[in-house]
């Protein structure tokens, strides 16, 4: 293994598969994670769904999942949105798992690019503006134009209106992306510091003692904002969908 | 992960061209995407066709099945209430109708007693007029007849001390003038 | 003919009676307290992540719209310019109104219904 704190980001093939269209589409490490992070998505709530009237452990925490996240989609956006619980509930957990995974040493974090939390991004956003027509037809756009303003102002206030729109899908995909990245990379500098200092001997190990404690704090650190991550990625989405339901406001 | 095939050389070469971030990587992108939609995709599938509907469903029947077991109790609680306020009342009913019978009865045990304590005097008083009037007509009886004897006795004293013979009739005038 | 004696003392509410009562009515509110949902905690923090790339994000766009249509339209670099000024506003209006957001809830206003208000127009 080199020194290089990215290295750990590297996307390598596992095996390869016919390019569709060109594009190359071959399973990598980062395709392994992200089907692990589904699966582990389904066979976990699979689990608990067992629909009984007194409810096990299981069973529990799968009914608190469900309410938690219905209850940030009725509170966020309102009961109207409940259609796209299944879609908020998926982003989360995805995202979740995938967070969770990527904190084992060996493993991939496919949050951690920019390509994915890219896709999650747009993909929130294009429902966004889908449903927000199909159920509103053109006049949709008036949520770049909100009502009751003189008209000078409209000339700053669209643009702006639209900037603030289309920064919705690059901030949801760089934050998540930054964070899950900057974390590990902190994590894989202190950690080959440590095989640094463990390394040269003498008075230096008893030096690693700093680092090793940091690398705990930092391992802690990152359990928490892969879990704050999903959730405001899912919240965001949340907040979002809005634009669907209160366009005249 | 040692079978793993890392990206060829000019893989290496854009990622060294993109700053050594493998996130910038940009052929690398539309496998990743690839990836995203199927493992997302097929888990959404799944998770809004079969799983969250079994565990809404879960939770609907129990918030169902506590509120009607909620409204069955307040219910029966209602009709214990309910059972309570009846037989109150018919305690009281009860209470008060044992209260006019027994003032009923009192009264006409009362009736009885006056009524019979009534009659009883009446009869004693008759008796007692009776016994009254027997008394008397003895008394008189009793009275006429002193006269009688005292006539005789006064004869027979005027005969033996005067030698002489006085009639009965003229001694009973004498002693009725001297008991004037 | 006498029914004061031996009769069992109903004159108040059994007591059982009324504690059942008063178990009822609270179960009940606290079961359709369960409805009417409560409001996501965290949502502080969410604000704070957002505060941070917020700005970044919001010129970037601007820049890269202003960027896109200089090369629309020939008109190189000027409707970048534009685009940077308008993404810097729209930034520093996120920021305003995160931090406008931020102070709400610390003075405790009910941050769900914030979030819903302010974000169906930013």
């Amino acid at each position: 293994m080199a020194n290089d704190p990215m290295q750990q980001f590297e996307i390598k093939k596992i095996f390869d598969l016919p390019k569709i269209a060109g594009q190359d589409i071959s399973f990598t490490n980062s395709s392994l994670w992200m089907v692990l992070a589904a699966l582990g998505v389904v066979v976990f709530f699979a689990l608990t769904a067992k629909g009984k009237l007194i409810p096990g452990r299981m069973q529990s925490l799968g009914e608190m999942s469900h309410e938690f996240i219905a209850n940030m989609l009725k509170d966020t956006t309102g009961p109207e949105a409940i259609k796209f619980f299944p879609y908020i509930f998926g982003i989360f957990f995805f995202i979740l798992f995938a967070n969770l995974f990527g904190m084992n040493p060996y493993a991939f974090t496919s949050t951690s690019h920019l390509a994915v939390s890219a896709s999650l991004a747009l993909f929130t956003i294009g429902l966004v503006v889908v449903a927000g027509i199909w159920k509103n037809g053109f006049k949709w756009f008036k949520i770049f134009a909100p009502a009751g303003l003189p008209l000078p102002m409209y000339i700053l206030i669209i643009p702006i209106e639209i900037i603030s729109f289309l920064s919705r899908p690059v901030t949801l995909a760089v934050r998540l992306f930054a964070n899950m990245t900057a974390g590990h990379v902190m994590l894989k500098i202190f950690a080959i510091f440590i095989a640094f200092l463990m390394g040269s001997g003498g008075w230096k190990i008893f030096a690693a003692i700093g680092p090793i404690i940091g690398t705990a704090a930092i391992v802690a650190l990152e359990f928490l904002v892969a879990g704050l991550q999903a959730f405001v990625f899912a919240i965001l989405t949340c907040v979002y969908l809005n634009d669907v339901y209160h366009v005249d406001h | 992960m040692a079978a793993e095939k890392s990206y060829d050389d000019a893989t290496k070469a854009a990622d060294a061209a993109s700053g050594g971030m493998p996130q910038f990587a940009i052929e690398t992108w539309s496998g990743q995407i690839f990836w995203l939609f199927l493992s997302f995709g097929v888990m959404y599938f799944i998770l809004s066709r079969f799983i969250l509907p079994k565990i809404g469903q879960g939770l609907t029947d129990r918030g169902d099945r506590i509120a009607d077991d909620l409204d069955e109790a307040s219910r029966m609680q209602q009709q214990a209430t309910q059972a309570e306020a009846d037989y109150e009342r018919a305690l009281a009913d009860a209470k008060a109708k044992a209260h006019n019978i027994s003032e009923t009865t009192r009264k006409s045990i009362d009736e009885e007693l006056t009524a019979e304590a009534e009659a009883s005097e009446d009869l004693f008083a008759r008796k007692q007029a009776e016994a009254d009037a027997r008394i008397r007509k003895i008394k008189t009886a009793a009275l006429g007849k002193i006269d009688d004897v005292a006539a005789d006795t006064v004869g027979e004293i005027i005969a033996k001390i005067g030698g002489m013979k006085a009639s009965a009739a003229s001694v009973k005038s004498a002693i009725s003038r001297v008991k004037g | 003919m006498s029914n004061q004696n031996g009769k069992p003392n109903f004159s108040e509410k059994p007591n059982d009676l009324k504690a059942l009562e008063e178990r009822l009515s609270q179960a009940k509110a606290k079961h359709t307290k369960s409805d009417t949902a409560e409001k996501v905690d965290g949502s502080i923090l969410g604000m704070a992540w957002r505060l941070s790339t917020e700005l970044v994000v919001a010129v970037l766009v601007g820049a890269g719209l202003g960027f896109g249509l200089d090369k629309l339209f020939n008109t190189q670099p000027w409707l970048l310019v534009v685009g940077l000024g308008f993404g810097f506003a729209t930034g520093i209006r996120g920021v305003l109104r995160t931090a406008a957001k931020m102070d709400a809830a610390s003075a405790h206003i009910p941050i769900g219904e914030d979030i819903e208000d302010d974000d169906e127009d930013d």
